[in-house]
C-alpha cells in the first residue's frame, strides 16, 4: 500500500512539470509578453521596458522559465504587479475561506445525493423515483451561477432570508455553497442510484434477503456499503471540478476567497498572481484526485497494487 | 489491395443496417424526440433570427425601461429599453455556433491524438496522455478566464480557450476505444492485407466507435454553451453590439432585484437548450447500444 501510495505521488510529478509549463508559456510565449499584458496596448515603449527589466524580462526564456520554477520550490511565487504583495502569502491567506465554502457545498452535495440517489433506487419507477430524475437532470442542465442568481432573487431579495454576498457568519455561506454544491447532487444521486441498483440485484443481497433479514437491514447494512464505492470516486472528482466552480460562483456571491481573487487579478492582468493561481488550482486538483485515488484502495478490499 | 476494399465495404453495409436500427429506435423514445424539438427549435431560432423577432436585438424604446413583460414585450424589457425576447431570439446564435465550433475544433484536436495514442502505444501514447493529464488538471473555467485575460475578449478567443480546454477528454475515449478495438481480427486483417496506418485508423477504427462518438459529441455539445455563458457572465466572452446569452444574464444582473425578466428567461433558454441536447444524446446512447434489445 504504502509503495503504492509513493509510485502514485510519483506520477503526479510529470503532470506538475507540465503544469508549470503550461503556465510559464501561457503567458510568456503569447503574443505580448506579460509586461504589455500588464501595461495594455496605450503602454509608451518606455514604461513596457522599465516594467520589463523589473519583472527580469529581459533575460532568455529558459532562464526566466527556471529561476520562476526555483523560486515556486522554495516558496517564492513572485509579487503582484499591482499592490507588490506576496502571491502565495495571499493565496494562503484566502484559501481558508474558499476551503470553507467547498466543504459546506460538498455537506450540501453528499447530503442530498446520496439520500435521494438511495430512496430512488429502492423504490424504483415509484412517483419518487421518477421526480428525483428528472429533478436531477435539470440540476445538471442549469448553469450554476444563473442558479445562484435564482436564489439570491427569491430568497436574498424577495424574502430576505439571507444575506445576498459577502463573509461572516453561517447565514453568508448558505447560498453559495447550495450553488456550487447542488449540481454535484445531481451527479452524485444519479451515480448512487444506478450503483444501487446493480448491487440490489447481486447474489449476496438476495442470500441476505433469503436468510430473512428484514429489508431495512438489506439495504443499508448490505447493500448500501459496497454501493458507495463509485459513488465516492464521483465525490472525489466533484470536489476537484468544484475548484473551478468557486471562481464564478465566489464573484456571483462577492465571496472573498481564491476563486473570486483569481478573477479580479485576471481582470486587472496581474500576470504574477494569475500564474500562482493557476499553479495552486491544477496543483490542488492533483492532490485532490491522489487522495480519492488512495481512499479508494482503503475502502475496496478488491482492489490490489502490487 | 481487391480483397480489403471487399471486406471493407461488407463492414460498411453491416454499419449502414445498424445506423437504420438506430435510427428506428430513436424515433420511438419520447424523451429523445423531445430533445431532438429542442434542438431544432434552438437551430431554426438562430437561423431565422431576423424574421422571428419582433424587434431588432439593439432597438431601444426609452419609453419601455425594465418594463415587465406584457402584449408587445412578450418577455419584457432590459434596463435600455431593449425586447428581451428579440435579444433572446438573437443570442441562441452564438450559443449555437458556439456549441458546433467548439465542439467541432476539440474533435479535429482531440480524436487524431486519442487514435495515435492508442495506435502506437509505447513512449507516444505516454507523451500523449500525459499531455492531456496535464490539461485536465487545471479547472476548465479557470484556464479558460485566463487564456481569455492573455488574448483578451471576443468570441473566436471564446471559441480557442474553450477548446483547448475541452479537447482531453475526446483524446482519452479515443485511446479507450483504440486500445480495445485494434486487438480485434479485423484490424490484424487490415494490417495483413497490408493497409498502411492511416487507412486503419479511418477505414477501421474510427466506424467502429463512430456511435460511441456521436453520443459522446450530442452530449459534449451542450458544455460549450453553458461554458461561453459563464465567460461572457464574467465579461470576457462576446463583446457588444453581439448579443448573447451570457452576456444578457451577466447585464440583466445588476438589475436582478427590479427586473428579475431578463435574468430568469435567460437562464431558462440556456437550461432547456442544455436539456434538449442532453436528452438526445442520452436517446441516442439507449438507440446505438447493441447490447440492448428492443
Amino acid at each position: 500500500m504504502l509503495s503504492y501510495i509513493l509510485r502514485r505521488m510519483l506520477q503526479i510529478v510529470p503532470v506538475v512539470w507540465g503544469v508549470t509549463l503550461i503556465v510559464f508559456l501561457l503567458v510568456h510565449a503569447t503574443p505580448g509578453d506579460p509586461a504589455l499584458i500588464f501595461l495594455g496596448p496605450d503602454a509608451t515603449t518606455d514604461q513596457i521596458e522599465h516594467l520589463r527589466e523589473s519583472m527580469g524580462l529581459d533575460r532568455p526564456l529558459y532562464v526566466q522559465y527556471f529561476s520562476w520554477v526555483g523560486g515556486l520550490l522554495v516558496g517564492d511565487w513572485g509579487r503582484s504587479v499591482i499592490d507588490d504583495r506576496d502571491v502565495l502569502g495571499t493565496l494562503l491567506h484566502l484559501f481558508p475561506n474558499t476551503f470553507e465554502l467547498l466543504v459546506v457545498s460538498m455537506v450540501v452535495t453528499v447530503g442530498i445525493g446520496i439520500p435521494i440517489g438511495v430512496i430512488t433506487a429502492v423504490k424504483r419507477d415509484s412517483l419518487v423515483d421518477q421526480v428525483g430524475r428528472a429533478g436531477a437532470l435539470i440540476g445538471l442542465c442549469m448553469p450554476n451561477f444563473w442558479f445562484g442568481l435564482m436564489l439570491m432573487l427569491l430568497l436574498a431579495h424577495r424574502y430576505t432570508l439571507l444575506p445576498v454576498s459577502g463573509r461572516g457568519t453561517f447565514a453568508h455561506l448558505v447560498l453559495p455553497a447550495i450553488t456550487l454544491g447542488l449540481p454535484g447532487a445531481a451527479t452524485v444521486m444519479r451515480m448512487c442510484r444506478s450503483s444501487m441498483l446493480d448491487v440490489i440485484g447481486q447474489d449476496y443481497v438476495r442470500t441476505a434477503r433469503a436468510k430473512g433479514l428484514n429489508e431495512r437491514a438489506v439495504i443499508y447494512k448490505h447493500a448500501l456499503k459496497n454501493a458507495m464505492i463509485p459513488v465516492i470516486t464521483i465525490i472525489g472528482l466533484q470536489l476537484g471540478f468544484r475548484l473551478g466552480g468557486t471562481v464564478i460562483v465566489e464573484t456571483v456571491f462577492a465571496y472573498p476567497g481564491i476563486g473570486r481573487f483569481a478573477y479580479q487579478r485576471l481582470l486587472a492582468r496581474d500576470v504574477p498572481v494569475i500564474m500562482g493561481n493557476l499553479l495552486l488550482f491544477a496543483g490542488l486538483f492533483c492532490l485532490v484526485n491522489l487522495i480519492v485515488d488512495v481512499m479508494y484502495g482503503f475502502i475496496d478490499p478488491r482492489i490490489r497494487y502490487d | 489491395m481487391q480483397d480489403m476494399r471487399a471486406m471493407e465495404s461488407e463492414m460498411s453495409r453491416e454499419s449502414q443496417s445498424l445506423m437504420q436500427i438506430a435510427l428506428r429506435r430513436l424515433v420511438r423514445k419520447r424523451a429523445a424526440m423531445v430533445g431532438l424539438f429542442i434542438v431544432v427549435v434552438v437551430i431554426i431560432m438562430a437561423i431565422f433570427a431576423p424574421w422571428l423577432a419582433p424587434y431588432p436585438p439593439t432597438q431601444q424604446n426609452f419609453r419601455m425601461i425594465n418594463q415587465p413583460p406584457q402584449a408587445g414585450y412578450l418577455l419584457g424589457t432590459d434596463h435600455i429599453g431593449r425586447c428581451v425576447l428579440s435579444r433572446m431570439i438573437y443570442g441562441s446564435r452564438i450559443s449555437l455556433w458556439v456549441g458546433i465550433m467548439v465542439t467541432f475544433l476539440r474533435v479535429i484536436i482531440g480524436i487524431p491524438l486519442g487514435l495515435i495514442a492508442g495506435y502506437a502505444g509505447g513512449r507516444v501514447d505516454a507523451v500523449i496522455m500525459r499531455l492531456a493529464d496535464t490539461f485536465i488538471a487545471f479547472p476548465g473555467i479557470l484556464l479558460a478566464i485566463s487564456i481569455m485575460a492573455i488574448f483578451g475578449p471576443g468570441l473566436n478567443n471564446v471559441m480557442l480557450a474553450l477548446s483547448v480546454v475541452g479537447w482531453p477528454t475526446y483524446t482519452r475515449l479515443v485511446r479507450g476505444a483504440t486500445l480495445t478495438l485494434k486487438e480485434i481480427e479485423f484490424v490484424e486483417a487490415g494490417r495483413a492485407l497490408g493497409a498502411p496506418v492511416s487507412r486503419i485508423m479511418v477505414h477501421y477504427l474510427l466506424p467502429n466507435m463512430i456511435s460511441t462518438l456521436i453520443v459522446f459529441t450530442t452530449l459534449g455539445m451542450a458544455t460549450p454553451i453553458v461554458a461561453e455563458a459563464s465567460l461572457s457572465f464574467l465579461g470576457l466572452g462576446v463583446q457588444p453590439p453581439t448579443v448573447s446569452w451570457g452576456r444578457m444574464l451577466s447585464e440583466g444582473r445588476r438589475f436582478l432585484r427590479f427586473a428579475p425578466w431578463t435574468t430568469t428567461y435567460t437562464g431558462i433558454a440556456i437550461t432547456v437548450t442544455v436539456l434538449g441536447y442532453n436528452l438526445l444524446g442520452d436517446g441516442l446512447r439507449d438507440a446505438l447500444d447493441p447490447r440492448l434489445k428492443d
